[in-house]
């Protein structure tokens, strides 16, 4: 039984903190373990967390891998600090069949963090008809999404909440309704107005967010409102959430970090669904943090190069993250003292965890699963195409000097990433 | 003809253009109108220079206006309407970059149906960038040759009241309008439905907004300048019928006979929906000076953009 010490680290609050695990599992924690305790020490400094958990990642397989595979999107989260992610069913083909999720698990068992897998909503993503909710739950999904689009039929969706509820899984909704606008590209507001890009009103997500919160209601299903974009939605999932509803909303690093001031820029890079909006909205998301019911999932969408050098109609949505979100987070809103260490690092881990029903882990404790990351918050280091590991280079912050170096990340007890 | 230097190498729309850089720009096309109107009206200014034509989207119009504008000037011309390939749609923006660096053109007149286009290669290339209409963000050189219409008309085009009526939500020519003669110091009345000619607009420049063209409003204003409606408009509801518009806003023969001031449109017009037949005859027009001024214009930009050969 090979037993390992981490040692030469701090906790959260800088105090010194040693752990000490034997296979996946955590034996003990403390300001001082013995040497003689372990066969093997790793010495690294820097603060030590939970490894991280990301509930919303898109690794593109099967069907997309010039964009990610499983590897790549793997050894990204595992370079950031992620120990667990959740990837979402809109591949292709679309992953509504329990022979697709059986064979995806039997890939990503040589992976070094844990994926997961979400199973589609409805069968194809067509939003017609709910897939083999049961078989699909036991083929491992974690949770059902139709993540890329929103389940519009609201009787379709009445029935495949419902199953989610009696699977005791939670579902992952975009909550979006296209039928708002007309190909909107950006933030509907005064700036895309200014610049001729066709918006996507705050409304088309609010009005998604009431009638999944009343399904939610209905049904009583863990409902997880996912990448959560405007302030006027808030309101109604705190008066949600105030009522007792098993509601969580996802925030996302680009809508804490980052306004549709970039359009000006029109920088594709900046092209994401929902789009960032104005600085109210940023304000409010960022203030929402510290709420138990917040989590971070960094909706991680990889795409080449090449697809973000179309122009700003054309160009595909999204950011990539899981090599920099932490370091970009605690850079531009830890350090500046906007959100505390401790609520970044509790929506990264215990409240995810928790989402996903996983209380094997989401915090360093005795018993728990050794899923841990290092990171030196002093120092810094600039992402690079060639420093990170996603195929998606596409993330405007790349070039950047950021705070917060991975400098170890432990999964299951074995070393995913040592910088 | 003096030589003013303008602040950017590159025209890529008229919101925060500098005041003096428009007026350099006009004072100079003034001049090269006096030429147009010659016998012989080339110059042989821009010899050995090139100009790149990129229309991403056909425009058969201003493509000519600034053909002519090169050709006047004795500048060599290159035409590229780029296809959209067959693997993914649209084309790609730096393989059509490096395509056009690579035959060391000196301008580049773009057109795209995406805003931002011009915004890209300006960043990306060495050679002037001047945008001839970027989706429904901006049309520079249309706004400037209006403004330069309004100039020669009206003396100055400080104080003047402009009435712009029709799709001001998808027109790249009244975005530029609402910056140029706002800088320039002119009133904007943006007419339309609410659908098309959102409050929001009053925040981008010197421009009230109103739903009703009044007999009044065509009294009260200096010039009118009708919009090109798109007939998907009507696809995507944002009015009832063609029918409708033409009763609420188009300028009728009768409406154009209470204009005081002159009468606009930027080409090409949809007759029976923004214009009625026989309208332009019931008003002073200046539709067909605005073409004239509009190679005179164009050949303003390219001659201050493109520093002269040495030797
Ligand atoms: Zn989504």
């Amino acid at each position: 039984m090979a037993r390992k010490l981490l040692r030469g680290t701090v906790d959260l609050h800088g105090n010194p903190l040693s752990v000490l695990w034997e296979e996946d599992r955590i034996l003990a924690l403390g300001p001082e373990i013995p040497e003689t305790e372990a066969d093997e020490v790793l010495e690294v400094e820097g603060t030590v967390f939970p490894g991280f958990i990301d509930p919303h990642v898109h690794l593109r397989t099967p069907g997309q891998e010039h964009k990610e595979t499983l590897e790549t999107g793997a050894r990204a989260a595992a370079h950031g600090g992620f120990t667990t992610v959740v990837t979402m069913p809109n591949t292709d083909p679309p992953l509504d069949r329990p022979e697709l999720l059986r064979g995806l698990y039997e890939e990503a068992r040589q992976l070094p963090v844990d994926v997961r897998f979400a199973a589609c909503l409805s069968v194809g993503r067509k939003g017609r008809a709910i897939p083999e909710m049961p078989l699909l739950a036991e083929a491992g999904a974690v949770a059902f999404t139709d993540d890329g689009s929103w389940l519009e039929d609201a009787h379709v969706a009445y029935q495949a909440y419902a199953m989610a509820a009696a699977l005791n899984r939670p579902v992952l909704s975009h909550p979006e309704d296209p039928r708002w606008h007309r190909g909107g590209v950006a933030h509907q507001g005064e700036r895309a107005l200014k610049l001729g890009l066709p918006g996507i009103p705050r409304e088309s997500e609010e009005l998604a967010v009431v009638r999944d919160l009343a399904l939610a209601r209905l049904t009583g299903v863990r409902l997880h409102l996912q990448h959560i974009s405007a302030h006027t939605s808030l309101p109604h999932i705190r008066r949600a959430v105030a009522e007792g509803l098993p509601v969580t909303a996802e925030v996302t690093p680009h809508h804490l970090l980052f306004t549709d001031e970039a359009l000006e820029t029109f920088d594709p890079r900046f092209k994401v669904n929902p789009p960032i909006r104005e600085e109210a909205d940023r304000d409010a998301l960022r203030k929402l943090l510290p709420e138990t019911w917040t989590v971070m999932g960094t909706d991680h969408a990889p795409h080449t190069v090449f697809e973000k050098e179309f122009d700003w109609l054309e160009a595909p949505f999204g950011l990539s993250w899981l090599d920099l979100a932490f370091s970009a987070l605690y850079t531009h809103l830890v350090r500046p003292g906007l959100v505390d260490l401790a609520t970044l690092v509790e929506a990264m881990t215990l409240r995810p965890a928790r989402l996903l029903g996983l209380g094997d882990r989401g915090v360093l404790k005795e018993g728990k699963r050794a899923d841990l990351v290092v990171v030196d918050l002093a120092a810094t280091w600039q992402p690079t195409p060639r420093n990170t590991f996603s195929r998606g280079k596409n993330n405007p912050l790349m070039g950047e000097m950021l705070f917060g170096v991975v400098r170890l990340t432990v999964a299951a007890g074995e070393v995913a990433y040592r910088g | 003809m003096e030589r003013i230097q303008l602040s950017s190498p590159h025209l890529l729309g008229l919101e925060g253009y500098p005041r003096e850089d428009i007026l350099a720009i006009l004072d100079t096309a003034r001049g090269f109108l006096k030429v147009l109107k010659q016998p012989i009206p080339k110059l042989p200014t821009l010899r050995g220079r090139t100009v790149l034509n990129l229309f991403f989207e056909p425009s058969t119009r201003t493509q000519a206006s600034f053909d002519l504008a090169a050709k006047r000037l004795s500048a060599d011309l290159v035409n590229i309407s780029p296809k959209s390939s067959s693997v993914v749609k649209g084309e790609h923006l730096l393989d059509t970059l490096r395509n056009v660096e690579a035959m060391r053109v000196d301008a580049v007149v773009v057109r795209h149906r995406a805003p931002g286009v011009p915004h890209f290669l300006a960043r990306h290339t060495r050679a002037a960038v001047i945008n001839a209409g970027d989706g429904a963000h901006e049309h520079p050189t249309q706004a400037l040759l209006d403004l330069f219409t309004l100039r020669e008309h009206f003396g100055d085009v400080r104080g003047l009241r402009v009435a712009i009526v029709g799709d001001v939500l998808h027109s790249r020519v009244a975005r530029s309008n609402i910056f140029g003669l706002s800088t320039l110091g002119a009133e904007v009345i943006l007419v339309g439905p609410p659908t098309l000619v959102p409050s929001e607009f009053t925040r981008f420049g010197n421009v009230r907004v109103v739903h009703r063209l009044e007999d009044d409003l065509l009294q009260a204003v200096d010039a009118v300048m009708a919009l090109r409606i798109q007939k998907e408009r009507l696809e995507a509801s944002f009015f009832g019928s063609l029918r409708e518009y033409h009763r609420l806003y188009g300028i009728t023969r009768e409406r154009a006979r209470r204009i005081r001031g002159v009468l606009m449109h930027p080409g090409p017009v949809n007759w029976g929906v923004e214009l009625e037949r026989g309208a332009e005859e019931e008003t002073t027009t200046l539709i067909l000076d605005q073409v004239t001024h509009g190679v005179a214009v164009r050949m303003a930009i390219l001659y201050l953009l493109l520093p002269p050969l040495e030797g």
